[in-house]
């Protein structure tokens, strides 16, 4: 017994002083956590076209999508809709023309608030269907 | 001498067991080691527009605010469109990882938010997106 605790106090002080260690862990610690910003977004990835000069072979459908100044949507020249109504207008065209590409065009002094909200109604009519987003030509 | 003894292994045994609480910090300090991403704020408030399907947005490593006075913020900084690919670059040197957000008002005018998107894509950021309000 007397033995056994003679040997114990030895054993001890053999072990390694992790107290420096701890500080300097510990003022790591603290400068990560106070330097640390966590930004969190939601949010999409807008498609912009590629710059292709020659024009192709054989063009995509398009649905022309124009945003114009005053907050309105000019579909295919044609007809005049609410941004907020742009969903049903691609539905429809997706649904005639399974390969069809949606191009929304937005006016230059438009809001893009509005350009933002089509490209939105474009994607909920659907996700995987190509959106390409450009500013009208000056 | 027998007796010094004793009491010295007592006093051993009354220290605190500082392993566990190492454990924790040293978890905890991985944790925003690896978290950490050192973003560079903005400097402007906008009122991003509204969105049914956006998604969580992961790994931002880099912002550009576009506020509703066409004003394009970078880093706290006031930037002209011909100095954003030029900052970005700068700022995807440090962080070379994760996305660009473009954090655009509602009111700006979209030439200038299609201007800045592809002034970011030409600074071989692959991915850019555009911020929106949270649900």
């Amino acid at each position: 017994m007397m033995n056994r605790k003679r040997i114990r106090p030895a054993a001890e002080e053999s072990e390694v002083n992790v107290t420096p260690l701890l500080d300097i862990v510990f003022i790591m610690l603290i400068f990560f956590i106070v330097t640390a910003t966590f930004v969190y977004e939601d949010g999409f990835s807008p498609n912009l076209p590629e710059p292709t000069p020659e024009v192709p072979q054989n063009p995509p459908p398009a649905l022309l999508l124009f945003v114009q100044e005053d907050g309105f949507v000019l579909v295919d020249d044609v007809r005049l809709i609410d941004p907020r109504s742009v969903k049903p207008v691609v539905e429809e065209f997706l649904a005639s023309k399974p390969r069809g590409v949606v191009q929304i065009t937005a006016a230059l002094e438009s809001d893009s608030g509005v350009a933002v909200t089509v490209l939105d109604q474009a994607r909920q009519a659907n996700r995987a269907a190509p959106i390409v987003i450009a500013k009208a030509a000056e | 001498m027998a007796r010094r003894q004793i009491s010295n292994a007592a006093a051993d045994d009354e220290d605190v067991n500082v392993t566990p609480l190492l454990d924790i910090v040293f978890i905890m300090l991985i944790f925003f080691i690896v978290t950490s991403t050192f973003i560079k704020e903005t400097g402007t408030d906008v009122l991003r527009p509204d969105a049914q399907t956006a998604d969580k947005i992961k790994l931002i490593s880099l912002l550009v605010a576009v506020n509703e006075n066409d004003e394009i913020w970078i880093n706290k900084e006031l930037v002209s469109l011909d100095e954003v690919e030029f900052k970005v670059r700068e700022l995807r040197r440090e962080t070379p990882k994760g996305s660009a957000v473009v954090q655009v008002d509602q009111k700006a005018r979209s030439e200038l938010m299609i201007d800045v998107i592809q002034k970011i894509k030409d600074a071989d950021v692959d991915v850019i997106n555009i911020a929106t309000l949270e649900e």
